[in-house]
């Protein structure tokens, strides 16, 4: 077998392919790892009330000591829709969505948070 | 005779240039330059072009074995990372070379041993170091790397094996 030397058809095929490949990766790949990657985490006091997925509308009633506090999650964003408490402070911590964040309501002990465990700083080194 | 004696002593020249080449890329600071260009692959690519897909393995496992334990970093998570994509990048070019000799040149076959490489340092990253799906978010970047590098690997591979074909004349021909 003696070797090409010189670049062939496949070759620019496949660097073509290869060429197309990456940018569109570019666009694809970091929508299906992000994808339903956030859940938001549901708690009532200290217990764990469940995990619930950001890409799916609801309405969850949760109860606490003053009452019944309603987290609304609607196109891919969590936010406290209505709270017994006095302040109203959860209501206006706003909302967020897949970047992460929390929602906490004191007086009715209910804290949203992301379900995902996301941290700061450097995940590995490979050295 | 003779002609065994010469062809151990031509690969264990190009062991020792792919150790050297290894090596030195390991001291590149990632700072400036966040991959690897891959160039001791050259080596390994040119091995299988001269010598045939079992010395190529050995070239390249036995770089990565002598690199790891010159840059003394023998069995830390980047010696298993260069491991695995060395590995799969000869496997990969092994089998390119064997079953597209014809459609393929070095430019291709360097190409898909490139690919290769990133894509097996990638899901080995994924399951020793980092059990978290946002590391295929590098998969895009990896994957331009390894079109850069690979083109750039397959051509100074052509130079390589013309230039070691031409050097040897009809001797090295022979043995082709």
């Amino acid at each position: 077998m003696t070797p090409q030397l010189r670049t062939t058809t496949a070759d620019k095929i496949l660097i073509g392919f290869l060429f197309v490949l990456t940018v569109s990766s570019f666009f694809f790949v970091p929508r299906w790892v992000l994808s339903g990657a956030a859940d938001v985490e549901i708690r009532s006091g200290e217990k764990i009330l469940g995990r619930y997925s950001l890409s799916e509308d609801r309405i969850l009633d949760v109860a606490g000591p003053l009452g019944v506090t309603s987290v609304e999650i609607k196109s891919g964003k969590v936010r406290i829709k209505s709270s017994p408490c006095l302040n109203k402070t959860c209501i206006q911590m706003g909302h967020f969505g897949s970047e992460g964040g929390c929602l906490i309501c004191l007086p009715n002990e209910v804290v949203v948070g992301v379900g995902k465990e996301f941290h700061n700083g450097l995940d590995a080194v490979s050295r | 005779m003779t002609g065994g004696v010469q062809r151990l002593a031509r690969l264990a020249l190009l062991l020792a240039l792919a150790t050297v080449i290894h090596t030195a890329e390991s001291l590149l600071p990632l700072t400036f330059v966040w991959f690897r260009f891959g160039f001791a692959n050259i080596i390994g690519l040119s091995t299988l072009y001269l010598f045939g897909f079992q010395d190529a393995l050995v070239v390249t496992l036995g770089r990565i074995f002598l690199g790891s334990l010159a840059s003394g970093l023998f069995g830390s998570p980047a010696f298993l990372l260069s491991l695995s994509g060395g590995l799969f990048a000869i496997l990969a070019m092994g089998f390119a070379h064997r079953f597209g000799n014809r459609l393929f040149s070095e430019v291709g076959v360097s190409l898909m041993g490139a690919v290769a490489h990133n894509a097996a340092q990638l899901v080995v990253a994924y399951i020793v170091l980092i059990r978290n799906e946002g590391v295929f978010l590098l998969f895009p970047l990896l994957l331009a790397t390894a079109l850069g590098t690979g083109i750039l690997n397959g051509l100074a591979a052509r130079f390589f094996i013309s230039t070691f074909l031409r050097t040897l004349g009809e001797e090295a021909e022979e043995r082709t």
